[in-house]
């Protein structure tokens, strides 16, 4: 009875899988995946007595296929926690920072790298900003739809050197959402951002680069909220 | 004393193909691995001197920089899946029985399956090469975005080839393992078996960790090109970096699955022509172990160039040279097997040695890639290729040739031509290094690999490399030959084959009659 119930849980757990709004397909993808090997990992557990140790075997393939969908979230958590990869906090920063440290200027370099895919014109207002940590800045980065058709396009960025992605706070960003352009239309995407107080002491130079990625395929209508408030239409 | 030639079980052999297709025999299914793996190795050598042939000089000379692109991925893809790995499961299944005194494979049946995934799959892996838009072009580790967005249509084929390899060597793994575990001839303990088997015993517990691991890569490949994630996409919340992660966490562990069973067959080889027991059993077996355990913690040596923190950088750079220590006992102890020994140098014991000198230079290059700051320069670069040649090629493929000479007398009853088989030793070793040792100076001085043409200064060093390979491309058909040729007659051999032989496996007639140890041998010393 208490094994039935297992592989109920399983199924009802894919349910919520399947339908739980915030999951995007790669989490839907991998969550499904898991619990498939999960549920391989009970049946082979519970049912299969004859050979112990080609169950136990059994055990260790489902485990290890299992094991190989988890190191997705192991990564993306691995990320954050390190600042690993220079892959920055897409979420949104308070917005009022403790104390600003007049002692330190920090370079800040802003650029562009363009997927080769994505014929849009991009780059920013400013190449260089000096701030101070724990001084709240304000760029943009200019962005024109080259084409004859609507594109949605996703900015992903990357901080160099990795280890102050972390202590690189964005309070509001274009890369927060995705960014919707008419034929020939063309926008300043705004970028709002501080440097943590506790911005490591040996690092004076920090480069933000920004690729953009075309996502007009793959995206849904709803996904599509621009919202952003010191983004502005020119 | 011979066990060999009371069999039990009377029914005759089967005969024609259905001998092959049905067979539950381990020998029988020992020898289509080892056929099947011999035609691989041509195929794929094929792929390779079409490489050399078109490096012969700078310049585009013979085919399409995308045909060269689609030859070095299935150059490496059917030379690690299709040649390496299917021999060395073909030694597993002829000789672990033997080895242990057991009738057979556990899981006989199993075993049938798992050899005959494997033609299905490379003909779906070799079709490719026929289909619109052409075979994969992404190179054997397949990375991201090459083979998700950039991926030939082909490319889906490939993953179904690479998932049906994997379910054959993980059932080819199960299997392994319980032969070896509920198997043993009465009497024998684990620390009384032979070192070929205790490799294969570590490699098969590999084979099972990691394959579902690749199985998963090529899933997650799948899924970004029809399904709709985005893994390893930034756009959708993926990343590059993920796949490579994940794959070089399989990756790693396969490159110790490739040379770990070859390991254990120098280490039957070189006790036999030394006529001493081999040198530190225990610590051998120990060593495996750890090489095998640390595999699984240097997988981003890699990647040192993908912008990795310094503690990455540094953690993976000493896991990795810490792996030099295992093998250097396993070095020090083939070496300390031969010391004082009565060496007589039969060609399997020109193989064993020839490996034991080509793949510690295999490993001191592989040591200096393991310097983080000093593989920024290394990276991609034909360095890599020659220091992987030199543990695959010089490592792996010489044990295999070694240890077919040493139990081909076993196999086919006939003493192989030792004339020949040193003609074909000769022939590839001095071809072999006048193919890769080149590579290394080549590699130093900045030549990239994967690249169908190359700067002019380069041309000397690519000329010699080509004109090596195709040597060694032909000596492989006098290989070729003389195992036909001692299959079809020869000086008969004894059970015994080697003078200094020890185990189980000799006390068997030769050829090895179909069914052998139907009742278990009585064990005393296996080494002795």
């Amino acid at each position: 009875m208490a094994r039935l119930a297992t592989f109920v849980l399983i199924f009802f757990a894919g349910a919520v899988v399947y339908t739980y709004p915030n999951f995007t397909a790669n989490d839907k993808f991998v969550g499904f995946a898991i619990l498939l090997f999960v549920g391989l990992f009970l049946l082979t557990l519970f049912y299969f007595k004859q050979q112990l140790l080609v169950r136990n075997l059994l055990l260790l393939i489902f485990g290890m296929s299992g094991f190989a969908f988890l190191l997705v979230p192991l990564y993306d958590v691995l990320c954050d926690v390190t600042g690993l990869n220079g892959k920055m906090d897409l979420s949104v920063m308070a917005a009022t920072p403790r104390g600003i440290d007049q002692s330190r200027t920090i370079t800040v370099e802003f650029v562009v790298s363009h997927n080769q895919q994505m014929p849009w014109e991009f780059k920013p207002k400013h190449t260089v900003l000096q701030v101070h940590p724990g001084e709240m800045a304000t760029t943009a980065y200019y962005a024109k739809n080259l084409t004859g058709h609507t594109m949605i396009a996703q900015a992903i960025p990357s901080i160099a050197p990795s280890k102050v992605s972390k202590y690189f706070k964005k309070v509001e960003c274009f890369c927060f959402s995705n960014q919707k352009l008419g034929p020939g239309e063309s926008a300043y995407l705004g970028l709002r951002f501080y440097l943590d107080p506790d911005f490591p002491a040996d690092v004076q130079r920090v480069t933000l680069a920004y690729t953009i990625f075309d996502i007009s395929d793959e995206t849904k209508e709803w996904l599509c909220q621009n919202h952003s408030i010191i983004t502005y239409h020119i | 004393m011979s066990y060999s030639n009371v069999s039990t079980i009377d029914h005759d052999i089967p005969s024609g193909i259905k001998r092959w297709i049905f067979s539950t025999n381990h020998k029988d299914i020992g020898t289509l691995y080892l056929w099947f793996s011999l035609i691989m190795f041509f195929v794929g050598g094929i792929a390779a001197l079409l490489i050399r042939a078109e490096l012969f000089k700078p310049g585009m000379n013979l085919v399409t920089p995308e045909f060269y692109n689609q030859l070095t991925t299935m150059h490496g893809l059917i030379m690690v899946f299709g040649a390496i790995m299917p021999a060395l499961v073909g030694f597993a299944n002829w000789m672990i029985p033997l080895m242990i005194g057991a009738p057979d494979m556990a899981l006989p049946r199993l075993n049938n399956l798992s050899f005959w995934i494997l033609p299905f799959a490379f003909s779906i892996l070799i079709s490719t090469t026929f289909m619109q838009g052409g075979a994969p072009n992404f190179g054997w580790t397949f990375y991201a975005p090459l083979s998700t967005t950039y991926g030939p249509t082909s490319t889906d084929y490939f993953v179904f080839a690479v998932h049906l390899m994997g379910i054959s060597s993980i059932l080819g793994a199960i299997n392994i393992i319980a032969t070896i575990v509920n198997m043993r001839a009465p009497g024998m303990t684990m620390m009384q078996l032979p070192l070929f088997c205790w490799t294969w015993l570590i490699t098969a517990f590999l084979l099972l960790a990691v394959m579902p691991v690749l199985a998963g890569a090529v899933t997650m490949v799948l899924a970004d090109r029809h399904l709709g994630t985005s893994f390893f996409t930034a756009s959708g919340g993926g990343d590059p970096v993920l796949f490579q992660h994940i794959f070089w966490f399989f990756g790693h562990p396969e490159v110790y699955i490739i040379i770990l069973p070859a390991f254990g067959m120098i280490s039957e080889i070189i006790p036999t022509f030394a006529r001493k027991r081999l040198f530190g059993y225990a610590s051998m077996v120990y060593a495996t172990l750890a090489i095998a355990l640390l595999s699984f913690i240097v997988w981003a040596h890699h990647m040192f160039t993908t912008g990795m923190p310094i503690a990455g950088e540094l953690f993976f750079m000493y896991a990795t040279m810490l792996i030099a220590v295992p093998t250097g006992v396993k070095v020090f102890n083939w070496v300390s097997t031969m010391f004082k020994g009565a060496m007589t140098f039969e060609t399997p014991m020109l193989f064993a040695i020839a490996f034991i000198v080509l793949f510690t230079m295999g490993g001191f290059t592989g040591l200096m890639l393991s310097i983080a700051p000093a593989d920024f320069q290394y990276h991609d670069s034909y360095f890599v290729v020659a220091h992987f040649h030199y543990v695959m090629v010089a490592g792996s493929l010489t044990a295999i040739f070694g240890a077919t000479y040493y139990w081909l007398p076993k196999w086919t009853g006939h003493m192989y031509s030792e004339t020949l088989g040193k003609l074909h030793f000769w022939l590839t070793i001095i071809s072999f290094n006048i193919t890769f040792f080149p590579m290394h100076f080549v590699g130093l001085a900045g030549m990239p690999r994967r690249v169908p043409d190359y700067a002019l200064q380069f041309t000397e060093f690519n000329r010699i490399a080509s004109i090596g390979s195709f040597t060694f491309g032909l000596s492989q058909l006098l290989f070729l030959y003389i195992i036909i040729k001692t299959i079809r007659g020869g000086k008969p051999a004894t059970s015994r084959v080697w003078e200094g032989a020890h185990g189980l496996t000799w006390e068997v007639s030769s050829p090895a009659p179909h069914h052998t140890f139907s009742t278990p041998p009585v064990v005393k010393d296996p080494h002795g």
